[in-house]
Parts: C-alpha cells; structure tokens; sequence
C-alpha cells in the first residue's frame, strides 16, 4: 500500500473498495493489529496500531472474509467466546449475547450444539455476531456477504447501518458488491494496486461519473445503424448487447438522445424500448479501476 | 468470565465433542491394556502352569515313571493327549500343536524304558514352535532336569545294589534319597536388588505402556486445535485481535492439554488398579510428577508440530509415526528385553523410555518421588527442547 490515507468518525460507514488484489484486506489487517506497516501510521481512538496494539484491540471488532467460527460448538457458546477474549463478563455477557443473536436472527437455534450444521447465510450472521457482540467502537467487515442469500444479506446490512447509528460505532467495511456499498456507505474510497484513486462521500461520485448511458431496444435493427450512430456526434460510444439491444454512451445526455433519435429517422428504426441508465458508484468503479480482469490477484 | 478461563473452556468443548478424541485416548488404550495383557501373560507370569502335551510311544513303567516326575514340577501341566499309533510323523506333530494352540510337545519313543533299564543313553524329544522360544526354553529346562534326576536315581540304585545287594538298595533309595528328590533341602528365594529393576508382570508392562503411548497421541490434538483454528475454522486471527497477551493464548492451550493428559494417565492406573488388580507400588502419588512430566513433553510436542507442518493430513501422519516409534523404541508397547539390541541402545532417546522406567520403578519397586527424579528430569528436558523449538519457528501471524 502506498499512500492511503482516510480518516472515519464515529457512527460512519466507510467503505473500502477496490478489484481482487487492489489492497482492501491488507489495509484492513493492518488496522486490526494483524500486519505491521513499514511506514505511515494508523491511529484509532488516538492510540498508534504500531504502538499500542493491545489498547487498539480494546476497540476492535473484527469480522473476517472467511467465517471465523468454531463449528463443533452452538452459536451461544461462539458468542460466549468471543465476548470472553473481549473482557466482556457477568450480567453483561449474558445481555450482550442475547443483543447478538437478536441481531443476528439466530435466537431459535441458539443452543444447537454445532454450528457446522448451520446453513451459509447463518454462518454468515454468526459471523457478523461474533464480532460485535463485545460492541466495539470500530467495527471492521472485510465482505461480510460473500455468498450469502438475498435475505441474510438484507439483514446484514439493515443491522450494520442500525448499529452504528445507534451505538456511534465506526464501520470500515469491504465489498465487491458496489450496490451494497452505495446502499450502505456515507463515504467510500477505491483503491487499486495499493493506491488509493479516489475518496468520497458516495453521493458526490456518483454525481461526478462522466457520461450517460442510453439503453434502447431497436425492432428492426441494422448494421448500419450501428455504424451511423458510432458516428454521430454526441455520442461517444456504442455496445451491442444482443441482436436487438445496445448501450450507447454520451457525454452528454440531452445530445446523445437527439443524436439516437435522429439517426434512428434516417434509417427507418423502430424503437421497442428506451431507458437512460442512471450513474452508479460501480460505473464510477469502473472508471477508475478499468474493465481488465483481475484474475488470481487476491490475497 | 476471564480470557484464560473462556478459552480453557471452549479447548475443553472441542475435545469432548471431537467424537474421536473418546476413542482415542481412553477406549483404545484400556481395550488393549486388557487384551494385551491376556496376550503376554505367559511371556511375564513364568510361575504360572505351562500345558505342555506329551505321547508316550514307549507306555512302559519307566515311561508312565518320568510322566508322573514331569507332571510333578512346579509350573508344568503334562497332558497326555493318548496317542494310540505305534509311529508319530513331523504331520502329527503340527496336528497336535495346531489343534489346542500348543507351543511344545514332548515325545517320549518307542525303547525308552527298554534304553533305561539297560543303562544306556536315553533321550526325549521336544517340539517346539520357533517362534516361542521363551516356552520351549523353560519346558526343555525342566524336562532335563527331571531327567536328569533320574538318571542320578538310576546310577544310585546300580552303585547301592552293587554294594549292599538289591534290597537294601530299594530301601535306601525309598526313605533315604527319594524324600530328598521329592522335597530337596535346598531353595531358590528370588529377592530383588536395589539398583537393579525388578521384572514387570503383564500389568505392570501394558498399563503404563498403553497410557503412556495413548497419552502422547494427544499432541495430534494439541496441534490440531492450533491448525485447524488458523487454516481451518480461521478462528485464530479473530482471537489475536482481541485484547489478550499472547502469553494467555499459549498458557490456556498448555495448561488445559497437560491437565488433560494428566487426567488421562491417572483414569487409565486408576481403572487397572480396579478392574486388573495392579499395584500401584508404596507410593502412588509418585506416579503424578511423571504424568506431569509426560503431559508436558506431549503438549510441547504438539505445539512444535504445528511450526514443522502446514497442512492437517502431513501433521497427522507424523504425529501418528512420532508416537508409534516412540512407544515402540521406549519400550512402551513392547517389552524393552523383547527388543533387539540395536534398538534398545537408542532406547534413551525417546521420551517413552523415561516414562515407562519411571512408572516401573513406582509400580514395582515402590519407589518415591526422590527416587525418579532422573527420569522426571530427562522428560522435563525433553519438553523444554520441544517448547523451545516451538516457539522459535512458532508465527501467530502466517
């Protein structure tokens, strides 16, 4: 990593994005006292990771990529542990495991002596429970919905946002999944190859990404067409779907839909459907880390 | 609920509901503790009777004669199985050993009575199973010096009758010399030095063999519970993250496999002394600073497997080789004096060889815990080696 630099208050949401490889889980085990950096320095709640790493860990809540559980016992007796390591005990114990389970929806199978019976999406909201059972004052989430059902997910995210609203509990959390992050994050940074390319509250990116994109459904399409429309001015580009179905890109939106409509009139083209595409944070993402694959850079 | 305490406890779920971990170290080594122990009785309990079959080819006086003088030593059974033919082929023999799981036969031949009461040389055969060795020794022993006796008897009764005629000569032999034979002036007391180990019984062999060698199988838990949370479960960088010292991490592994180990030795003695009948020597709290001792070499083993290997299946294949050969070279699953001599010159090399001369010296010669303070000694040094090894190639974070 070179030159990442961000700062997340209390009760934000900060998301760390990036493609396979770019650095997301490096930084997040730097911050969680796992590696050390050979420069620059991570301060939470005033403490250096560097140098007080056992004062940081009083902070930390850590959910990791994999689901870091112990699949031979309940999900009570997880919870149990891991709000043991966290100095948690007494009368408190017992509530905060009950807040946890709560949260995660896992009260009916709370004592089933094996969690390894869990399904998927359980697994993953234990796993979410685990890490912040203790209730720490940053709460880190290194993709937390990697393969998880629609529902589970849901749940994830709606507790995350509640959590750290109401608890002034700061997130730093990673996804692949930019709907997520866009639904989720009050401010995001993208990374790539260990750099950061941009820092922002997600509604500002969104509304900085270049360019339009025109979705339109042709009834009788041509190759022509094509042609004419890559060529007519206003429009910066032109991806063909299918048979019937292309992207058109323009730099500006007002253009490029006179620039399809007239050039549609001269070839005689009916339009079956037509839909401006809104900018979103993956268009931004894609921007900024290209459309390469990045195959066999992760971690 | 303190960090030590949470993590000693969840170690201790993970074991009780490993439904291995049952079996392997408290079913299996009682099972073989009793089955072995059947297996070597004869080799360990030299006093009790040996069934030794026996045919008579001859069936004259004299042979019905050395019959009922073999029959009357100590530790020898002699049954006559009846042979009815006048011949006995080399088939025969492996017939008869086969048929009730003999090791040896006695064949008396046909003029044997006729070769004695002439005077001259007579001999009785002995077949044995060369893989008995130990058996056939003590029966061919036995069976020369009863002859042997007769033989005296013989000489006597001609010098006697030669002297002062056959009648006087039957007599002397009868009240004067056969009371002798029969019941000599003369024991053998066996008494036991003070430097110098006294034999074990069968128990005494496989109990602490068994426990011992079935203890250290725990080190296969002891680095399975380390990999298997970091390559495995990946519970093990959530737990470093948390705020506990590193030292707690290690201490509650250590401290709950050697109390868990100790635990399994002192159950295992505890069942032999119940159901076996074995002694557990004069002072018995003296075998603890060895169950100690042993628990934390097999604790130190296992942490430093965990540094040598990173993948389960290789950890577990050594882990199994490291206590089999251990066991075996210690003299824990077989008898030191079984072994063969190359073996037993690097018997001192393992960690078995101290725990079982330290539990032998307790159970047998009632030693106290001054006593086996060498032994103690040399299995703490071998822990020491295992944990400083460990913790130098030891990583918390890979």
């Amino acid at each position: 990593m070179d030159g990442i630099s961000f700062a997340v208050n209390a009760g934000e949401i900060f998301g760390l994005l990036g493609p396979n490889g770019a650095g997301k889980t490096t930084a997040i085990s730097v911050i969680a006292t796992l590696l050390r950096g050979d420069g620059g320095k991570v301060c939470i709640g005033g403490h250096d990771v560097a140098r007080e790493p056992s004062r940081v860990r009083q902070w930390l809540g850590f959910v990791p990529q994999e689901t870091g559980l112990f699949p031979m016992m309940s999900a009570r007796e997880n919870l149990e542990y891991f709000a043991g390591i966290q100095g948690v005990r007494g009368r408190d114990l017992k509530l905060r495991i009950s807040e946890a389970l709560e949260i995660s929806g896992l009260q009916s199978v709370a004592d089933k002596p094996r969690a390894i019976y869990f399904s998927g999406g359980m697994r993953r909201r234990l796993n979410l429970a685990a890490g912040l059972v203790h209730r720490p004052r940053l709460l880190l989430l290194d993709e937390p919905t990697v393969g998880v059902d629609t529902q589970s997910r849901n749940l994830i995210l709606q507790n995350i946002k509640r959590l750290a609203a109401e608890n002034e509990m700061a997130v730093v959390y990673t996804t692949h999944y930019m709907e997520e992050a866009e639904i989720l994050c009050d401010r995001v940074a993208i990374i790539d190859h260990g750099r950061m390319l941009v820092c922002d509250e997600v509604a500002h990116l969104v509304a900085s990404a270049s360019g339009t994109t025109i979705e339109v459904t042709l009834a009788d399409p041509s190759d022509e067409f094509e042609a004419a429309l890559a060529a007519a001015p206003g429009v910066s580009g032109v991806t063909r779907h299918d048979d019937r179905r292309y992207a058109v890109q323009s730099a500006d939106q007002e253009r490029g839909l006179a620039a399809l409509v007239s050039v549609a009139g001269r070839n005689n083209v009916t339009f079956e459907a037509l839909r401006v595409v809104r900018p979103s944070l993956e268009q931004v993402f894609l921007e900024l880390t290209g459309y390469e694959l990045r195959d066999g850079e992760g971690r | 609920m303190t960090a030590f305490r949470v993590m000693v406890v969840k170690e201790l779920r993970s074991i009780y509901r490993n439904p291995m971990a049952f079996g392997l170290l408290l079913f299996m080594p009682f099972l073989l503790m009793a089955v072995i122990s059947k297996a070597f009785e004869p080799l360990f309990e030299g006093r009790e009777t040996f069934e030794v079959p026996l045919v008579d080819l001859d069936r004259t006086a004299e042979s019905v004669e050395i019959i009922a003088g073999l029959d009357a030593l100590e530790g020898i059974e002699i049954v006559d199985i009846g042979w009815e033919s006048e011949t006995l082929s080399a088939a025969d023999v492996d017939g008869i050993l086969d048929e009730e799981d003999y090791f040896t036969l006695i064949v008396i031949p046909d003029g044997f009575g006729e070769d004695m009461e002439s005077g001259r040389e007579v001999s009785v055969s002995l077949y044995s199973d060369p893989g008995q060795e130990a058996y056939s020794r003590v029966v061919r022993d036995e069976v020369q010096g009863r002859l042997l006796i007769e033989d005296l008897m013989r000489t006597f009764r001609s010098v006697l009758a030669s002297q002062t005629g056959e009648t006087a000569a039957e007599a002397t032999i009868e009240n004067e010399i056969a009371p002798r034979v029969e019941e000599p002036g003369l024991t053998v007391e066996r008494l036991f030095t003070e430097k110098r180990k006294a034999t074990p019984g069968n128990f005494e062999q496989t109990v602490p063999g068994f426990a011992l060698m079935f203890t250290f199988w725990l080190s296969a838990f002891v680095a399975g519970s380390i990999q298997s949370e970091k390559l495995v479960f990946r519970t093990w960088r959530r737990t470093i993250v948390a705020p506990v010292s590193r030292f707690t991490i290690v201490a509650s592994r250590v401290l709950t496999y050697v109390a868990l180990g100790m635990a399994q030795m002192t159950l295992l003695f505890v069942l032999a002394w119940a159901l076996f009948g074995l002694s557990l020597g004069d002072h018995p709290y003296a075998l603890l600073p060895v169950f100690f001792a042993m628990a934390m070499v097999t604790t130190a083993f296992g942490f430093l497997m965990t540094t040598l290997v990173r993948d389960f299946v290789t950890m577990s294949s050594l882990v199994n080789l490291a206590v089999i050969l251990s066991a075996a070279a210690g003299g824990a699953l077989v008898p030191l004096f079984l072994l063969p001599a190359w073996l037993r010159a690097i018997s001192p090399l393992v960690p078995h060889y101290w725990a079982m001369d330290a539990c032998q010296s307790v159970l047998l010669l009632g030693s106290d815990v001054g006593d086996i303070l060498p032994e103690v000694a040399a299995l703490l040094g071998f822990s020491a080696l295992f944990f400083a090894l460990g913790i130098w190639r030891f990583r918390f974070v890979d």
